[in-house]
Formats: structure tokens, sequence, C-alpha cells
């Protein structure tokens, strides 16, 4: 089983998630703000990071560059996730190993992470 | 006035016995006076030459031939003070010599160091005061003329007093228009109905309008003031400044705020409806894992994902009209941007039967482009083109491109049914559109085009009459951002 560390303020998007990617023996480690997540990814050992954006603050993207900088965790593959416009994105890219655009379908997010995961 | 330490003057007409009578008055004033005299009226021009302050001239006022002297000198010298010194004579010719143009004048019986200082110090200093007015007058008239104002002043009645240069080179063509009535000139046109306002009101007038000048429409700021004159009436004072720049670049600056706000909106706009989006995608995807094998089920549940990725669409579709277009620009040849845009609706101008013409630069005109975003700025623009042509008789689509002044000017013109006013003012935000079907974004898209190449567009149309729009790219030095 995979296990995996959700930073997502929208609380539908994380249940869904949750509840789909539980099917495909993906385990969903859900939080909404970005220090409550740095805790959970010191007590939980998760394959892979996934997180929003996280408009106004880019909450989201300050997380994915702690990640990125901390000799622990730098080798963690981040997953960003936004509904934000690909350009502005574009530039962010350094500190995800991937970007999934919004809207986007269950089953991609579940290749990505089983393919970052293995 | 500066103290007075040495003048030179010019004394004419004095005898021996005047002479004497004067040298002694000069040796006793508190400066230096250098005198030079002369005797008749044909040694003053030699004279005149050296430095001259002022002209001593002993008269009889009787006598026809000195006031006659008196005149010529006041016409070809007139910036030098005249002082008359009368042999005889009464407070009456003392006036007729006034006249006659003396600065002012002595009876030879009162010639006095005290009263020669006097008249000396009063006639230097009305001089140099009428030097200054003439140079205000100067300066005044100097900026009356090359001012970048039209002006005019008539009287009360619109009798034209005077003009400049450049209101008669643009409005009249008339150097000899002083004293026509300014109504009549401009009986008939808009200029006409202002003085029309001006005349029924009391206030002042402040209005833009545009004019046809020589044929151009142009944009004024047009003021009539009354200036009132002393025996209570007034004159009228009239500028027209023309604008027609200066009020192009605030649209221009208008409208790329406008672009840009609603780029903004366009972004906030589209993150918030992606989240729910995403959670509609991802409760579809579970339902119809869940529910696969049912017919209905499988068709509802598809008509919903069809809806949220043409919403998805369409929040692209607005991110990409709105956005600060990034240009990939190259020099190059106009021409064939303007062949391949043609290409795009070629189809569509033989079906609907309307007849081409087209202006295309010489082969080789190059220019600093973005090839294809000018080439869809130019299909969305004939594309509405043909649509205006849709119910005309003999529909014609002209493109033209031409380099003018150091700036590529692309127009496309149609005869179609043209726009109204309030149509022209939104056609350029984003969502507006004046036909059913449309999402109101393929000016918007022009609009971002045109900016990012740091053009201008401008837009001409009347109802019944057609619709040109004319493209502007200034010559690129440095390399487009």
């Amino acid at each position: 089983m995979k296990r995996i560390l959700l930073l997502e303020d929208d609380v539908h998007l994380a249940k869904l998630l949750t509840h789909h990617l539980k099917k495909h023996d993906i385990e969903v480690r859900h939080q909404t703000n970005r220090k409550d997540a740095l805790k959970e990814l010191e007590k939980s050992d998760v394959d892979v990071l996934v997180s929003d954006v996280m408009l106004p603050h880019l909450g989201g993207l300050d997380f994915a560059d702690a990640v990125k900088k901390d000799p622990l965790f730098q080798d963690k593959p981040v997953v960003i996730i936004t509904g934000m416009d690909r350009g502005v994105i574009e530039a962010t890219k350094n500190e995800a190993d991937e970007i999934l655009y919004k809207p986007f379908q269950a089953k991609e997010l579940v290749e990505v992470i089983e393919r970052l995961a293995a | 006035m500066e103290h007075i330490t040495e003048i030179h003057a010019i004394i004419s007409n004095a005898s021996k016995r005047d002479q004497s009578q004067l040298e002694k008055v000069i040796n006793n004033l508190p400066f230096k006076l250098n005198a030079a005299y002369i005797d008749h009226e044909s040694d003053l021009n030699t004279a005149i030459q050296h430095l001259t302050d002022l002209i001593f001239l002993f008269e009889d006022l009787d006598d026809p031939d000195g006031l006659n002297w008196l005149e010529r000198l006041r016409a070809q010298f007139h910036y030098i003070p005249v002082i008359l010194i009368a042999r005889k004579g009464d407070q009456r010719t003392a006036i007729t010599a006034m006249k006659a143009g003396v600065d002012d004048y002595i009876f030879k019986r009162e010639l006095k160091p005290e009263v020669v200082e006097r008249s000396i110090q009063y006639c230097l200093e009305k001089t140099a005061h009428h030097k200054e007015i003439e140079e205000q007058n100067s300066i005044l008239q100097t900026f009356f003329q090359h001012t970048s104002d039209a002006v005019f002043i008539t009287d009360r009645n619109w009798n034209l007093k005077s003009f400049n240069s450049k209101f008669d080179q643009t409005f009249l063509n008339d150097s000899k228009a002083i004293g026509k009535d300014i109504r009549k000139i401009f009986k008939h046109d808009k200029l006409g109905k202002l003085i029309h306002d001006f005349d029924e009101k009391e206030e002042d007038l402040d209005e833009e309008l545009s004019l046809n000048v020589s044929g151009i429409d142009r944009q004024y700021r047009v003021r009539f003031t009354r200036i009132p004159i002393e025996d209570g009436s007034f004159s009228i004072i009239g500028s027209l400044l023309d604008i027609t720049l200066s009020k192009r670049a605030e649209t221009e600056r208008r409208e790329i705020e406008k672009v840009q706000l609603t780029h903004r909106m366009a972004r906030i706009l589209a993150h918030e409806v992606r989240n729910p989006l995403t959670n509609i995608h991802l409760s579809i995807d579970h339902l119809q894992e869940e529910m696969a094998g049912n017919d209905d089920h499988d068709l509802y549940l598809d008509i919903i994902q069809r809806n949220v990725k043409r919403i998805d669409k369409l929040i692209d579709t607005l991110l990409q009209s709105s956005k600060p277009f990034e240009l990939d620009a190259k020099p190059t040849i106009v021409r064939e941007v303007l062949d391949h845009a043609f290409a795009n609706i070629k189809d569509r101008v033989e079906l609907l039967n309307v007849e081409f013409i087209q202006h295309f630069p010489e082969k080789d005109t190059q220019w600093m482009l973005d090839p294809e975003k000018l080439e869809l700025a130019l299909v969305n623009l004939m594309t509405n083109a043909l649509e205006a042509l849709a119910e005309v008789e003999t529909p014609k689509l002209m493109l033209m491109g031409l380099v003018k002044d150091d700036e590529l000017v692309i127009q496309v013109k149609d005869n179609g049914k043209g726009m109204e006013e309030e149509v022209k003012d939104q056609l350029f935000d984003a969502f507006f559109t004046a036909r059913k079907g449309g999402m109101g974004l393929g000016m918007t898209t022009v609009k971002a085009i045109v900016n990012a190449h740091k053009g201008s567009i401008s837009l001409f149309s009347k109802p019944g009459e057609g619709t040109t729009f004319e493209l502007r790219f200034p010559k690129q030095k440095d390399s487009l951002k």
C-alpha cells in the first residue's frame, strides 16, 4: 500500500480523492494548511506529496519549496495540482516533479502517483 | 528708471542765439549731454546713425514746414523722443505740437536747466515704457501666431478682428477675412452650431467635438470666451486645439487597462471555477465505475461530463483572449501574412459572393511581427466583416497593407451594415457580442494581439455604410518583448 500526503484546502476535493485513491490501494493523509502538512510529513512516512497551489498566498508552492530544500525530504516526489493558468505555474516547475491542471480525472492522478512512487 | 549719467541728443534748427542759450543750460545739467547740431532736415539721417537718445527741435509752431518735418520724423524714427522748443506760441500751439507727435515741449522763454532736465527725464521714461509695451506686445504676437491653438478674436457680433496663421490655414484660407462675420463662414457645420449655442448662453464655452478638416475627421477642443472691453461691450476669443493625438493615446491607455482588468478577473474566475469542476469530474469518475452498464445512467453521466468540459473550454478561451500575448516577433514579409489570412476565409468569401479587393505591399516589405498572431487577428476581423456583409447587395471586402511614415498600416474594410455608436464603444470588451452564438472574445483577442505589438487599432464605422478597421504598427528599433 502506498501513502501520500495531500495538501488541499478544498475539502470536497480532498474527500473525493481520498475515496478514489483508496480503491487503488493508495492511502491519503490530508492536511489543509502548510504548517500541519509539514508536521504530518515528519510524523508519517509518505511516498508522494500532492499539493494544491492554494490561492491567495500560494502556500502550496511554499510547501513544495520547503520540502525540496530539506535534506531529509528532498527526495520525496512532489505533485502540484492547480486551477491556475499554465503560464503562471510553468515557472515553478523546479519544485514539482509533476504538475496536474484542474480539472483532471482521478485516473490521471493515480497514474502519476504510481509512476513516482515506483 | 536708471539714473542718467550721459545722453546723446540731436539739436535741430537752432539759430546761433538758440545755441548759445541752450549751451548754458546744457552745461548746468546734472548729467553729460553730447549735442550734435544740424541745420537741415537732410542732415538728420547722417546724424542719427550715431547713438541718439533724443532730439531737440527748435521751431516756430506757426511754420507749416516745421510741422511737416515733425510728421516725417515721427514716421521714420518713432522710437526716438522729440522735445520741441517753441520760440513763440502759447498753450494752444503746444497742444497742436503734441498732436503732431512731439513727446514734450518747452517754451524758449522757459529754457532753464531744471525744466530741460525734467523734460528729458520724462521723455526717456516714456520711451522706455513704450519700448517695454512694444516688446510685450511682440511676445504676445509671437505666441498668438505660433501657438498650436487656432485662435481668432471677433467683436460681439462675430466680426473677425484678428486671427492667427493656424486658424487661417486650418479653417479660413482667406487672409483678408478681417471684418467678415464668422457665422457666415461656419454657417452649416458643427462650429456654426456651437457659435449659435454660445450666443444663447451667458457662460464661456468649452467643448470637445470632431470636425472634418480637409476631408479628415479630427478631434478639437473648442473654447469661446467673452472679454469685456472699455465701452461696456465685449470681444470674443475663440480657440480650437487639435486633440486628435492625445485623444487617441487616452483611448489606447483605457483599452489596455480594460484588457488587463479582464485578464485579472478571468484568472481569478478560472481558478475558482476549476476547483468545483474538478470535484464534479472526480464524482463522475466515481459514479461511472459504480454504475457501469446502466445505459440511462451512462447517458446522463456523459452529458454532465461533456458540459463540464465545455465550461473548462470556455475558461481556457477567456484566459487566452485576455492574456497579454507573448509574441514571437521576427522580420516578417507582410504580404505573406495577408495572403495566409485571406486563404483562411477564401471559401466563405466565394460562398457569399463577396468581391475581395486586395492592396498588398511589395513582396520585399518586411516588418517585426509575430506572423501567426497577426494572421489570427486579421482572420477575426475579416470573419466579422463577412458577417456584416451577409445582407448587402454588392458585398465588398478590402484588405490593404502599406508602409507610411515609419508605420505599417493595415486596413480591413467592408461595405456592410456598419455599427451604431454604442456597439463601437463596447466592441473590444470581453464578452461583448452583437450576434447570437458568439462568445464576444474575437475582438478582445484582436486588441490584445495589436497591443502586444505596441500597435494601435482604430475603428471607423457608420450604420448602412460599412466598417473600417485600421491597425498601425510602429517601426520597432529594439526587439519586441
